[in-house]
């Protein structure tokens, strides 16, 4: 019985490196013909990114759409300057709303991407490889041609912080746990989570693929930085940028500002 | 759609059976009511800030889906719609920082969404589905009223207080059944939480389908004093009874519906509205109408093909065809439905309606590149590459032509095919003989 449990043990050891070490193996994911890719890739076009920012309150949690522009817009920055500072050419198109309003036909392509965007999903979730042969079914020639670049960048994410209400109801709710002789959980109270994939207009086809979760405040310029580093490492290299934390409030400041300037 | 019902989070608090807990729960709980009576008393000082709050968020959204290119941005209408709400809303008050502003979306669904900002968004399909300016009408002052009555904050407000006060029922079950002392106290727990998360769905979504109703009832109100036809609303909801695959159950709408049900809403708009009979009928399309509605049937059928929905797609394309058989755009729009397909036969109506798209615009190069990947799908290379070619010709700004090159390239280095592109069209003349003669596989050859 006790050399039993001695294998199990070792068999549920054996069990979590595989696991830990498949997910690891099964990320960045690259398309076979990758290295054909970047011997062709000479300039980078990072697509504008989408975000989705919630606040976990004491009752419930709620999407903070007024954040979303300005992280976007952060980590548009973060992706330009990774871009700029890799052996790649940073496109030099920037997708301003001033050039999305002159713009009709760049808009309805860049409608067209969603779908794309969640056929890719669908069958990323259902790949275990660290291989893929993704087809892109939208058309990316017009942003192609705007931007100059065959290689497209899209970035999505998601993050979450706590409202102060949320992290006393934890905090409370943990003291009554431990008072009770429970063993209390404490939540992260911020998380931050990117994807990005290389699309190939030529190809017509996914050819890099990465995600991280970090926690992180998405709030926060300088650790959305080192997301976006930790994310397009294996893609664009270590980055040497120091993440510039002196504007780490920011976004906080201005919603918080606006807020205060209701009363 | 978040199939999660709105319900409590659980709180797990692991518990130990020993009478000295008794103490600490009184401890426990009075802690918890202060804590409840200090949140209270901040969500009251908040309070007047939310609805702006709201609004703030509502224009962020609306600027977002402008970005993202989910609004089609058809200024001319846009601009029709837009004042057609204002002569329904005329002499309404605004909340504060409300301004009404129609847009319409680009989606193939029958839905439309109003944000707290007075932003509204009718989905392309459902103008496609509705046949008079009356219905659409009371499209928009349904929805007109959701930003007008400031129906968000309500709803919010509603389900915050419904969620904090389960949320509290749900902690003190949970426990007063731990310290109990009875052997199966975990699964009545288990059936109290389940109880508390239905009652907070019943509740939430029962004031849900109270906003719905009250925004049917005012758009009835505002489609009278627009001189409106009173049938507008019930054949909206008439139109869309026709398009439900199939309507919920009452039970089921009490507890996971954030809508009346349509047999409902059919019925008191007919009690409210005093009107005598209204039937819709979708063979028959207000002739002023009609210029509007077409148009988002031809893009809500190209939209269906994109979301893979083949049958949606020829649906609209057929009804669309009866009227207009000669639209090359639609016809090959119906080929790329039909060339999702891997059947031979549906693959062959998709050859015959590129086919006939080509007679009826023979400068339209799409049907090629449907054309390219129907032989290319049926693994007829050869016919592929000479439909690719004609596609290609000229360096014709066309979709997808980054990657069609590339294929073409690819397939001439694999069977050293001859370059049949030329200005004098030769390859197009090659690409027809050879579609028709079927040429066979070059693969299967090696």
């Amino acid at each position: 019985m006790v050399s039993l449990n001695r294998w199990v043990r070792h068999l549920a050891a054996i069990a979590v490196m595989l696991m830990v070490g498949g997910c690891a193996a099964s990320l960045p994911k690259t398309s076979k013909d990758f290295a054909d890719v970047t011997q062709e890739m000479k300039v980078v076009a990072p697509m504008p990114t989408t975000f989705a920012v919630k606040e976990d309150a004491a009752f419930s949690s709620q999407e903070m759409t007024q954040l979303t522009h300005d992280i976007e817009r952060e980590v548009d920055g973060a992706m330009g300057s990774l871009v700029r500072e890799s052996q790649y050419k940073l496109s030099d198109f920037q997708f301003s709303d001033s050039a999305l309003a002159a713009d009709a036909e760049l808009r309805t392509a860049i409608f067209e991407q969603h779908q794309a965007m969640a056929d890719v999903f669908a069958k990323l979730a259902r790949s275990k490889s660290s291989t893929i042969d993704i087809p892109y079914t939208a058309s990316l020639d017009l942003i192609a041609d705007r931007t100059g670049s065959d290689h497209l960048l899209f970035v999505t994410g998601q993050g979450t912080f706590q409202s102060t209400g949320a992290a006393v109801k934890e905090g409370v709710l943990a003291g009554v746990s431990l008072l009770m002789g429970g063993s209390p959980s404490m939540s992260d109270p911020y998380h931050t989570s990117l994807a990005a994939m290389l699309v190939d207009a030529n190809r017509g086809k996914v050819v890099w693929y990465n995600q991280v979760s970090l926690v992180h405040d998405p709030r926060r310029p300088s650790e959305l930085m080192i997301t976006s580093q930790a994310l397009t490492k294996p893609l664009l290299g270590k980055s040497k940028l120091t993440p510039d934390k002196s504007r780490d409030n920011v976004i906080i400041d201005k919603y918080h500002h606006k807020t205060t300037a209701k009363k | 759609m978040n199939a999660e019902p709105a319900g409590p989070r659980r709180t797990v608090v692991e518990l130990r059976h020993e009478p000295r807990t008794a103490g600490r729960v009184h401890r426990a709980l009075t802690t918890c009511a202060l804590l409840a009576g200090l949140m209270a008393a901040a969500t009251c000082a908040r309070a007047a800030n939310v609805q702006r709050d709201l609004v703030e968020k509502g224009r962020a959204e609306a600027d977002i889906l402008w970005r993202r290119g989910f609004t089609l941005g058809d200024t001319l209408l846009d601009g029709l719609l837009q004042r057609t709400l204002d002569t329904l809303t005329v002499g309404v008050p605004r909340p504060e920082g409300v301004a009404l502003r129609v847009h319409v979306f680009r989606s193939p669904e029958l839905n439309a969404f109003a944000l707290p900002d007075g932003s509204i968004f009718v989905f392309a399909g459902l103008l496609s589905t509705l046949t008079d300016f009356d219905q659409v009408s009371f499209v928009l002052g349904h929805e007109a009223q959701h930003a007008l009555g400031q129906h968000a904050l309500k709803q919010m407000e509603s389900a915050n207080s419904t969620i904090a006060l389960i949320e509290a029922a749900s902690f003190i079950t949970s426990l007063a059944l731990a310290t109990s002392g009875l052997s199966n106290a975990g699964l009545i727990d288990q059936f109290a939480q389940l109880g508390l998360g239905l009652s907070a769905a019943a509740a939430i979504n029962g004031y849900g389908r109270a906003l719905e109703r009250d925004a049917d009832l005012a758009a009835v109100q505002f489609l009278a004093s627009a001189g409106r036809a009173p049938c507008g609303g019930i054949e909206a909801m008439q139109a869309l009874q026709l398009h439900e695959e199939h309507e919920p159950g009452r039970l089921s709408n009490v507890f996971w519906g954030n809508h009346p049900l349509l047999t409902d809403r059919v019925r008191y708009l007919r009690e409210a509205s005093h009107a005598g009979e209204c039937t819709f009928d979708s063979a028959h399309v207000a002739d002023d109408y009609a210029p509007h509605k077409w148009p988002m049937s031809k893009l809500s059928a190209s939209l269906w093909v994109t979301q893979h929905e083949s049958g949606k797609a020829l649906r609209l394309a057929n009804d669309y065809g009866r009227l207009f058989p000669e639209d090359a755009g639609m016809l090959t729009t119906i080929g790329d439905a039909l060339a999702e397909s891997a059947r031979p036969e549906t693959l062959a109506l998709a050859v015959t309606a590129y086919e006939h798209a080509r007679i009826l615009a023979p400068d339209d190069r799409a049907p090629l590149r449907g054309l390219a990947l129907v032989a290319e799908k049926r693994g007829d290379s050869t016919a592929c590459v000479r439909y690719l070619e004609r596609y290609l010709e000229g360096d014709a700004p066309v979709r997808d032509r980054r990657q069609f090159r590339r294929k073409l390239e690819a397939f001439r280095a694999r069977f050293g095919a001859p370059a049949l592109i030329d200005s004098t069209g030769a390859g197009a003349a090659a690409a027809d003989s050879t579609a028709s003669s079927r040429s066979p596989d070059p693969r299967k050859e090696d």
